[in-house]
């Protein structure tokens, strides 16, 4: 089958090179095959990252709800009315020795301590009513 | 003689692959050596070529239905490798693959594998000259001396196209030679 060109075209062809073609390309052939073997085993199990698995999105979720009731909670300021009295006067009365009386009459304004001056005032019908209602006769026989 | 079936059929099969490999590459390396000299005129770079037709043979085996002759699939194969390897290079060199022929034609004044005079220097000038299709006809039919339907199923063409192409080809060689001919 081999046939030589029949016409001269001067191209020469190395000696020995037909004789050593099957050799080289052995080689060749080989270092294709195992790139390729490789390129496929790259490709044939690929490492798929989630990016949003749904474990990591409920964390997610979680931790938002968490953050956010957080900082709702420290927004939220008290309102006096949503103390109950009782609590208050039993705070005033553990504390009252670490007040001054000038301590707690500047926290009010001055309207209001007017306002406390004259509902004070009371008249003597008023305190004879109560005294009669009160009076303890054991503590008068013994004085 | 081997059957091309045979052939085929063995180059199919993982069992015999191997050994009806290196038989293809025993039967067809020369012709298809020549054919790949022509068109790169280069030694080295037509080994390359070579070694590249046979590889990619190799990994597309299984893709030839046989529905044209083995040495035609390997023909067209061993070709678009030697065009692709011009094209690659000129884009290379940043080049035309027309400028890199020429300059391919020029160096083997030098190359110790081309024993031409300068008549046949000339010529191969000549061919550069034409298109493709044309320098492959003339090529095949004027060097290898194939016979117009062995040229009609190997490039898929019409005997009287080839005709007319060959007739064409030898008609603008002789044109340039008679050119140039005080060059020679």
């Amino acid at each position: 089958m081999k046939t030589k060109p029949t016409y001269k075209h001067g191209f020469k062809m190395p000696e020995n090179y037909l004789e050593t073609f099957e050799s080289r390309l052995q080689l060749s052939l080989k270092s294709e095959l195992e790139n390729i073997a490789k390129t496929k085993k790259q490709t044939k199990d690929p490492k798929v990252i989630l990016l949003l698995k749904p474990l990591y999105i409920s964390i997610a979720v979680a931790a938002c709800i968490a953050v956010y009731s957080s900082v709702n909670n420290t927004q939220n300021t008290l309102s006096i009315d949503e103390i109950a009295i009782t609590n208050i006067e039993e705070y005033m009365f553990e504390n009252v020795g670490t007040f001054s009386l000038d301590q707690i009459t500047g926290e009010f304004p001055q309207q209001n301590i007017v306002e406390l001056e004259e509902s004070a005032l009371y008249d003597d019908q008023q305190l004879q009513k109560y005294l009669l209602d009160h009076l303890n006769t054991n503590i008068l026989i013994q004085q | 003689m081997l059957d091309e079936k045979k052939l085929i059929h063995n180059l199919k099969q993982p069992s015999t692959r191997e050994a009806a490999y290196y038989t293809l590459v025993g039967l067809y390396k020369d012709r298809l050596y020549w054919n790949i000299r022509g068109i790169v005129k280069d030694h080295d770079e037509t080994d390359d070529v070579l070694q590249n037709t046979f590889i990619k043979v190799y990994k597309n085996i299984q893709n030839f239905k046989g529905e044209s002759k083995l040495y035609t699939w390997l023909y067209s194969i061993s070709t678009n490798e030697a065009i692709n390897s011009i094209n690659k290079k000129a884009k290379r060199l940043q080049i035309s693959s027309q400028e890199l022929q020429k300059k391919a034609i020029d160096n083997l004044k030098t190359d110790v594998y081309f024993q031409g005079d300068s008549f046949e220097l000339l010529l191969q000038k000549a061919i550069a000259t034409l298109p493709n299709k044309q320098q492959q006809v003339f090529r095949m039919k004027y060097f290898e001396k194939h016979t117009f339907e062995e040229l009609s199923e190997i490039l898929d063409t019409s005997v009287g196209g080839l005709k007319s192409s060959y007739h064409i080809a030898v008609k603008k060689i002789k044109q340039f030679l008679k050119t140039n001919e005080t060059f020679y």
